[in-house]
């Protein structure tokens, strides 16, 4: 997979949730995560891109390779346009979910991930950033 | 002019008498008369009067013309002649000395008054006219910037000292001669002539401003950096009757640029330089940052492979595997350890897994959350945990950390827990001797 | 992967599924209805589901799983989540998820003995 390797996946219907699953995997996969870093990265991939779906109806993933000195990275930008979130604090607690659910998501993601940023604005949508690192052996 | 100071000079006494009735009479004071030519000197020193009324035909060795001439020389006071008559060759010599007036006898007394009247007018005027050029030639003079003037031919008629000194020609000198006679400017870059601003004004009637980067060539070859402008004289109806043409040395101001220009490069050249060494200097620790990068890696895979020799998971019996965790429990650690108890169980396909926790020195609370992560998800496969090697001294911690290990067992020995993980096998140990 | 493809067994007093690599939430959903309704038409005691083939469990997934496990539950019956992956199971851990009233094992066998007699073994 090469240094700058990237792309995109509209999330607007029930399936992409699959289809950005399978995305993430195969460039995880690529870029040579161990299989539970594998399952970390689609599982929280899985929880924001239905999070967008569930809440916003529509929006985009962004995926890219990352490449520091020591490490191999890949980073996932989950974009909207939905209501937007006002209390970024409050959903990044555990237990809060604004549609009943299990309310995993956010705090979930960020426990599985490395780095996670949240950006949002009530009315304009959210901006969900997340990456996974990878040390460099070779 | 009323109460005009006049001075007579007439040998007639009576004419001269009646003549001063008759300018007294005007308004005129008459401080004085004289008689000869010598009296009329003496006394114009003496009254300083503001004209002098002299009869050429005098009495005496002085006539009325030689007296006017050492007036005028010594006083700058106007004179009028009067006189009955006079030769070609009089008249001549009277008219070389500037006359501001002449009457005839037998003149008319309005004849007498105007041209009285007019003559003190003229003096006044140009007297004043005098103070001006006197005023304009000093400024001309004390200013620093060389002022050349010429007429509408091009011919120069006035320059002043500063002028002077940069073209290297006299005023005397250069009076009536072209201007590009002694005014020879070039372009410091091409060496050819550089258009003449003179004629470029009587051309254009307009000021300019001479090119940038002229050079003026003195009359000793002497080059001079200069900065200037020309512009046009012009009379009251915009003729233009001559121009007048300013410039000044900017030697000194070319070499601060020279100077400042050269500083700037050798600034340059040392940035430079100094870019140069660091590049140098960069490219070493890039080098170096590699190197030390690859050795970092080396040393991160061999405590990753420590890592996986300190936590070796065996398997003891059929159903049972078991972890001893020696040192402390960091994150990575931890999630080694859980990956690689998980893939134990499930390859081995263990029901109880013992984790033993006996070689760690202190558990904190992160430590104490990694093994309750690892408890947890050893349930989610359908095995069991069993932990053991609880010392009193990690019970306390843990109690008071708050960790809830209700729902794990736990013993405080190894082999108590592999005694509990038989049980839950259902398997027994039996001693043979007793079973008999 | 559609819903056809996930299919409900009954053998003997046991139900048996086993879902795909990659289940979306639709077949996901529709599973429980499937569950709910042979639970009602058959006699069994219990549920196996076998999720050794299952690659990803985000929190929908796990959400139903422990609805499915209640109701399972309230209707008198056990449910065993049977052949979980190791990296899931971790993944599931930190995630934060729970699994309510289901069991587990480590393979669909040792879920079936947990269940019905018929199955179990003398151990």
């Amino acid at each position: 997979m090469s240094a700058d390797a990237h792309g995109e996946i509209i999330i607007d219907k029930e399936i992409d949730i699959i289809v950005v699953r399978k995305t993430v995997r195969d460039v995880a996969a690529k870029l040579n995560f161990g299989i539970t870093d594998v399952t970390r990265i689609v599982t929280a991939a899985s929880e924001l891109a239905r999070n967008v779906f569930l809440y916003a109806g529509s929006g985009v993933m962004k995926w890219r390779v990352l490449n520091s000195s020591v490490a191999v990275g890949m980073e996932l930008i989950f974009i909207d346009h939905g209501p937007g979130i006002a209390d970024l604090e409050q959903v990044m607690h555990e237990g809060y979910s604004s549609s009943g659910g299990l309310g995993l998501g956010l705090p979930g993601s960020r426990r599985l991930m490395d780095e996670l940023e949240i950006t949002s604005q009530v009315g304009k949508g959210t901006t969900v950033t997340i990456k996974k690192w990878r040390r460099r052996y070779q | 002019m009323h109460n005009a100071k006049i001075l007579i000079v007439e040998d007639e006494g009576i004419e001269a008498l009646d003549l001063q009735n008759r300018l007294i009479a005007q308004g005129y004071t008459v401080p004085d008369i004289a008689a000869t030519g010598e009296e009329a000197v003496k006394k114009t020193e003496e009254a300083s009067p503001d004209l002098v009324l002299m009869d050429i035909m005098l009495h005496g060795e002085v006539d009325g013309v030689t007296a006017a001439e050492q007036i005028r020389a010594r006083f700058d006071i106007p004179v009028i002649y009067i006189t009955a008559y006079a030769d070609e060759d009089t008249l001549q010599r009277a008219k070389i000395t500037e006359p501001y007036g002449y009457l005839v006898k037998p003149f008319r007394e309005r004849e007498l008054y105007v041209t009285i009247d007019m003559a003190l007018y003229k003096h006044k005027m140009e007297k004043k006219l005098r103070e001006r050029e006197k005023w304009f030639a000093t400024t001309l003079r004390s200013i620093g910037d060389a002022v050349i003037a010429t007429d509408h031919n091009g011919l120069v008629t006035f320059m002043n000292p500063v002028a002077e000194k940069l073209t290297g020609w006299k005023l005397e000198e250069s009076q009536n001669k072209k201007l590009t006679d002694i005014f020879n400017i070039i372009n410091l870059y091409s060496r050819k002539p550089a258009e003449n601003p003179v004629t470029r004004v009587l051309v254009e009637g307009l000021t300019v401003d001479l090119a940038n980067h002229t050079i003026l060539i003195a009359r000793d070859g002497t080059e001079i950096a200069i900065d200037d402008s020309a512009a046009p004289i012009k009379d009251d109806k915009g003729n233009i009757t001559g121009v007048v043409l300013a410039f000044h040395d900017i030697t000194e101001r070319k070499q601060a640029e020279e100077a400042l220009r050269k500083s700037y490069e050798e600034l340059d050249a040392r940035v430079k330089e100094r870019t140069a060494e660091l590049e140098k200097l960069n490219q070493a620790l890039r080098v170096e940052i590699e190197e030390r990068k690859q050795a970092e890696e080396i040393i991160s895979r061999q405590t990753q492979e420590i890592i996986e020799v300190s936590t070796p998971v065996i398997q003891i019996w059929e159903g049972i595997v078991s972890v001893p965790l020696i040192g402390t429990l960091d994150s990575m650690r931890a999630q080694q350890l859980m990956e690689q108890l998980l893939e134990k169980i499930v390859a081995t396909g263990s029901l109880v897994a013992l984790l033993d926790v006996t070689g760690v020195p202190a558990i904190d609370s992160k430590t104490a959350r990694h093994l309750l992560e690892t408890i947890s998800a050893v349930r989610l496969l359908g095995a069991e945990v069993v932990l053991t090697g609880i010392r009193p001294a990690i019970a306390r911690t843990l109690a008071q950390l708050g960790v809830d290990l209700s729902n794990v067992n736990t013993r405080s020995s190894f082999s108590a827990g592999l005694l509990h993980a038989l049980t839950l096998l259902k398997l027994r140990v039996v001693n043979l001797d007793c079973a008999d | 992967m559609t819903s056809e493809s996930i299919s409900v067994i009954r053998i003997h007093d046991v139900l048996l599924v086993t879902m795909p690599p990659d289940p979306d939430d639709t077949s996901v959903t529709i599973l429980q209805e499937k569950v709910l309704n042979a639970m009602e038409r058959y006699r069994v005691k219990g549920l196996v589901l076998d999720i050794s083939a299952v690659q990803t469990m985000d929190s929908f997934f796990a959400r139903v799983v422990a609805e499915t496990a209640q109701m399972v539950v309230l209707m008198g019956g056990k449910t065993v989540i049977a052949g979980m992956q190791p990296s899931v199971a971790i993944t599931a851990t930190q995630l934060g998820l729970t699994l309510g009233g289901a069991l587990t094992a480590l393979n669909a066998d040792l879920a079936l003995d947990m269940i019905s007699d018929t199955f179990r073994r003398g151990r």
